[in-house]
């Protein structure tokens, strides 16, 4: 184990590029402290000042956890993010700090790793491929090969999921882009053709198939800034700037041929390679086993990248039978953005939250949740939650597994 | 052969990521004809139930009293035109929203109200709270009217759910999401539950649920704004009859909710519409009283009165006359055949967001009582038939719901934290 880390560091330590590529991915959590920090979401969310206090299915009760840590604890926490960041993107511009560098990348991805896991409002795509890119970075033996592979893999997993009316007629839109009509409808086309079919571009021998690829890659992230904010895209600037090092800033030695889409389908790239490949195009493809639409569920596409596939519409029913009478309980409001509002785990934290304070005070008899969700672009509503008795359920944060029509 | 290879490789994964992108929607094929109808009709609710609860789908009381919504309480309701308050019952409306409070819809088993806060009651004949339910907000609780049969009352909120409750004890039998919000009375007839509902767009709709399960049985088209008027039921001709802010008024068949027909008028249309004699009746914001052949969906007479018009007709009986209230602070009659306004009680009050209860006159037989607002703090009786003013009531609050008559009591919602008052 310790050799195969020392080997893993030598072999970055001695490419410049793989070190730079080290400092932009540590800049991730640059872009991820400034998107945690922007109007005291990362407070409010891990003290619930101001925001739901929601877990992921694994770690139900992370919001005990959360809260038993002050506030102050949690706003030096971040500040120590912060500092740790500055640290590791230094550490990468030198040489002989790549051993350092190595580690401090490692802390720091677990480091938000964790601080991911204990909150569900932290939920993204963006952290998920970015832990899988670091990763790489750090541990695949090919590992160039591995991550523009990969890098690839997400544009085509991503682009699998806009193929929907949603995405195409730009009901899926959280606000409204600066494109309209039919040039809207074209430019959704073309992103979805861009993600599955010219992505590919990226791992092509000739360099200006390359570079026109990585150019429209580069605009269709710039453009959607102002409709997703500044986050995604400099995440995925980050993500891709390891093509605009290796093809353009420096030419540095390969480890493969470069014909990389080749090997790709005639078997000849690394078998660690085709390992992550596989793994990851398993996790894409667990959810639709799980459920009919994954865009309407929550634990279900944990595994899986969740794109900007659909916007939803739902309503809860939380009944509790009291002594004094029955009760539709508010469903929760605190500050959920439109990808979290319909989600199944939102109302199921909040059960199970009652169902926890309840186990001392008996005042519920029983508590029923029942989520009807839809797509925008739907007409009937369908049962995405529906259970009767939740208190009965030993990890309610489980329960879309075994309830509601969608599953 | 390397290029062959890389080929077949990109001309598999394409074919692959084809059929599973129609497979998995199909409607994709037919999507370039609509790319701007993403949703061409309502969305369509689903119930769900948490007891088992039969009942006969019979209304026993509910707002305006009948399907017709005529707004003439039933014999058995005789109050004598001098009552007074006998007691007064809090909490109910704290004036969250400027929409028309809850009525109260009573009958036998006693009395049903809900309230802006999102509470709803039911009490004994004297008031006495029996149990309460509670749902959750949109912030403005219950503004809708109840609608009871032998065992289920139904009620519609503003946070879009319509609910059925075991009237015994208030349990919850089923509700259903039909909409984003209800503002407006359910209407039990033809053996089903009709509902208007409203959508954040803005815009309305209107369904039919299964009064036993609350299963959606049929949604209409959208109507173009939203809906505060609440459906009405013609018998003869088996429609569902609804107007809305779009000013358009539409003509369902109950059966199976297609448009039978439309009209689209100048103002919006906030009242219920009142059917008699083959013609419906509604007011409209264009200020004028509407007459429509339910049949041909033809205008009959309209009749200017001088204000946006917001509540409803209400029928005297073997009259030919209806009566209602006008924005510029009168009560008028007007003779339903033609439209010609009969006589016209001016008091001043120009709030117009309440209709009016006809009740027979227990000291006159066949004559006829009709109950007003006729200042803010006061509810005036007077003769149906002539408008001649009989008695005034002074008030401890203002109302903006219809007052409901059981026996020989009236039962009132007042705004503004006054309660419920109960007069005899």
């Amino acid at each position: 184990m310790i050799k195969f880390i020392g080997l893993q560091i030598e072999q970055i330590r001695n490419d410049f590029t793989l070190r730079l590529y080290g400092a932009l991915l540590a800049l991730t959590h640059l872009w991820t402290f400034f998107y945690w920090n922007r109007n005291q979401f990362f407070i409010n969310s891990q003290s619930s000042i101001n925001a739901e206090p929601i877990c992921f299915p694994f770690f139900p009760n992370c919001d005990l956890f959360r809260q038993s840590i002050s506030v102050d604890a949690w706003a030096h926490t971040l500040t120590f993010y912060l500092g740790f960041t500055i640290l590791t993107v230094v550490f990468f511009a030198f040489r002989r700090t790549t051993t350092p560098a190595f580690f401090s990348l490692l802390f720091l991805t677990l480091m938000k790793f964790f601080l991911h896991m204990s909150n569900y409002n932290f939920m993204g795509n963006y952290h998920y491929m970015v832990y899988i890119v670091t990763a790489l970075l750090l541990f695949a033996p090919r590992r160039r090969e591995s991550l523009k592979v990969m890098i690839v893999g997400f544009y085509v997993a991503a682009g699998l999921l806009k193929i929907n009316i949603d995405w195409l007629s730009g009901a899926a839109m959280i606000r409204t882009p600066a494109l309209g009509g039919d040039l809207l409808v074209t430019s959704l086309f073309y992103v979805v053709f861009l993600e599955l079919v010219l992505v590919f571009g990226l791992l092509h021998h000739k360099r200006w198939v390359r570079a026109i690829t990585l150019l429209q890659l580069l605009c269709f992230h710039a453009f959607s800034w102002h409709i997703v904010g500044f986050f995604y895209p400099m995440m995925m600037f980050s993500v891709l700037s390891l093509f605009v090092l290796d093809e353009f800033i420096f030419n540095s030695k390969r480890e493969q041929s470069e014909n990389i889409l080749l090997h790709l389908f005639s078997g000849r790239l690394g078998r660690s390679t085709y390992v992550v490949l596989i793994v990851f195009w398993l996790c894409q493809v667990i959810p639709f086993g799980l459920t009919t639409d994954p865009s309407l569920s929550g634990a279900l596409r944990l595994s899986s990248l969740n794109m900007f596939d659909s916007k939803t519409q739902c309503h809860s029913l939380l009944v509790a039978k009291t002594e004094q009478g029955t009760v539709h309980l508010q469903k929760p409001m605190k500050n959920l953005g439109t990808r979290l509002s319909c989600d199944p785990l939102i109302y199921l934290n909040q059960a199970h939250q009652l169902c926890r304070a309840n186990r001392d005070s008996k005042e519920i008899k029983q508590l029923s949740l029942t989520l009807f969700a839809k797509r925008v672009t739907e007409q009937h509503y369908k049962k995405s939650i529906d259970i009767k008795n939740v208190c009965e359920l030993s990890n309610p944060l489980w329960a879309e597994l075994y309830s509601g029509e969608s599953s | 052969m390397k290029q062959q290879a890389l080929y077949a490789g990109v001309a598999a994964v394409s074919v692959i990521v084809a059929v599973l992108g129609f497979r998995a929607n199909p409607q994709l094929l037919s999507y370039r004809q609509s790319y701007y109808k993403i949703v061409e009709a309502p969305p369509v609710a689903s119930a769900t139930v948490y007891k088992e609860l039969q009942s006969s789908c019979q209304a026993t009381a509910q707002y305006r009293y009948d399907e017709r919504r005529t707004g003439v309480a039933p014999g058995t309701a005789r109050p004598n035109s001098t009552v007074s308050i006998i007691k007064q019952i809090f909490p109910l409306n704290v004036d969250i929203h400027s929409a028309s409070k809850s009525s109260p819809t009573v009958d036998d088993t006693g009395v049903y109200i809900g309230s802006d806060t999102g509470w709803f009651f039911k009490m004994d004949h004297d008031g006495n709270i029996l149990w309460r339910f509670y749902l959750p907000g949109s912030g403005n609780g219950i503004h809708g009217s109840a609608a009871l049969d032998d065992k289920k009352v139904y009620i519609g909120a503003y946070n879009g759910f319509m609910y059925a409750l075991d009237k015994n004890n208030g349990d919850l039998v089923w509700a259903n999401p039909v909409a984003q919000f209800i503002g407006a009375s359910p209407l039990l007839a033809d053996g089903a539950l009709f509902i208007s509902g409203e959508t954040r767009h803005p815009d309305g709709l209107v369904a039919k649920l299964d009064c036993n399960t609350g299963a959606t049985l049929w949604v209409s088209k959208w109507l173009g704004g939203h809906s505060h008027s609440s459906p009405t039921f013609d018998v003869k001709n088996d429609l569902i009859l609804v107007g809305a802010n779009s000013g358009r008024f539409f003509a369902f068949d109950a059966k199976t909710g297609e448009t039978r027909w439309q009209q689209q008028l100048k103002g919006q249309i906030k009242g219920t519409p009142m059917i008699w004699d083959g013609t419906a009746y509604f007011g409209s914001w264009d200020r004028n009283y509407h007459a429509y052949d339910l049949k041909t969906g033809r205008s009959r007479w309209k009749t200017f009165m001088g204000g946006r018009i917001q509540t409803s007709l209400t029928l005297v009986p073997n009259s030919g006359i209806g009566v209602t209230n006008t924005k510029v602070g009168d009560i008028v009659g007007i003779k339903l055949a033609d439209g010609e306004i009969l006589w016209r009680l001016r008091h001043g009050d120009r709030n117009h967001q309440f209709s009016i209860l006809v009740t027979e006159d227990p000291s006159r037989p066949n004559e006829y009582l009709a109950w007003s607002r006729c200042k803010k703090f006061q509810l005036c009786t007077l003769d149906a038939k002539t408008g001649k003013l009989l008695n005034n009531i002074d008030l401890p609050g203002s109302f903006t719901s219809v007052p409901f008559a059981w026996q020989d009591k009236i039962y009132i919602s007042l705004d503004k934290n006054q309660g419920l008052v109960v007069l005899q």
